[in-house]
């Protein structure tokens, strides 16, 4: 059985514009035939919304982002795993000097994808660090073509 | 009773594999209520579809539409960051 994919807030911006970047991701993932749901951070809910005020989007688009909750499967961070996770993963990025540690937001995602046990995709290159250690599956995407990163 | 606590999924006590049973002492007074377990999400079977059900990707997959320049929502993006 495969691991569902949790998707960081930017990877979901793209994915629900389908902009070009979306469809570089569907060519590589087969996300539209997944039997699955994806995985969404709580915090990137709020970050979604945060970007929809920025963007003056008018009521029927807020409708719809609100909408969206219900074909996706949210983790909380109030998930006790997802706690644990974090913890882990900020003192790790702090004791290794990473960049990641100074984006909270980023580490709740990190947390989040981990505790899930799921794939994250990510456009977000602070989590480069991370890519291929034991316990972590992780896909970074070029945030330009959307394809995966060498 | 001293021993480990085997727990059910939903995070009530299901036994307790005894190693000896003594007389309580002050110690004991947080077994005064049953403990339980913290419930585990399984994401993997919440992720899962139900037979039937369309694609949660293919039906957000332009779900949020916009007029803007891909320049503008690509700068948009990034700026989110």
């Amino acid at each position: 059985m495969h691991a569902p994919y949790l998707l960081d807030t930017t990877v979901l911006l793209h994915w629900t514009r389908n902009s070009p970047q979306a469809q570089a991701i569907d060519a590589n993932f087969q996300l539209s035939s997944s039997a699955m749901r994806p995985l969404v951070c709580e915090v990137s809910l709020g970050e979604m919304l945060a970007f929809s005020l920025s963007r003056s989007w008018g009521t029927q688009k807020l409708r719809r982002l609100a909408e969206l909750e219900r074909h996706v499967v949210v983790v909380h961070i109030s998930d006790p795993g997802v706690r644990q996770a974090y913890a882990e993963l900020s003192t790790l990025a702090q004791s290794s000097g990473w960049s990641l540690f100074h984006g909270k937001n980023d580490l709740w995602v990190g947390a989040a994808a981990h505790a899930a046990d799921a794939h994250l995709l990510t456009m977000d290159t602070d989590f480069l660090p991370l890519r291929g250690r034991a316990g972590w599956s992780i896909t970074v995407l070029d945030d330009k073509t959307g394809l995966p990163r060498p | 009773m001293e021993g480990v606590g085997v727990f059910r999924p939903s995070g009530s006590l299901l036994r307790v594999d005894a190693d000896a049973i003594v007389l309580a002492s002050s110690q004991d007074e947080f077994f005064r209520r049953v403990p339980s377990a913290a419930a585990k999400r399984d994401y993997h079977k919440l992720a899962w579809l139900k037979a039937g059900e369309k694609s949660s990707y293919a039906q957000l997959r332009g779900w949020l539409p916009s007029d803007e320049s891909d320049e503008d929502f690509n700068a948009a993006v990034v700026a989110l960051r």
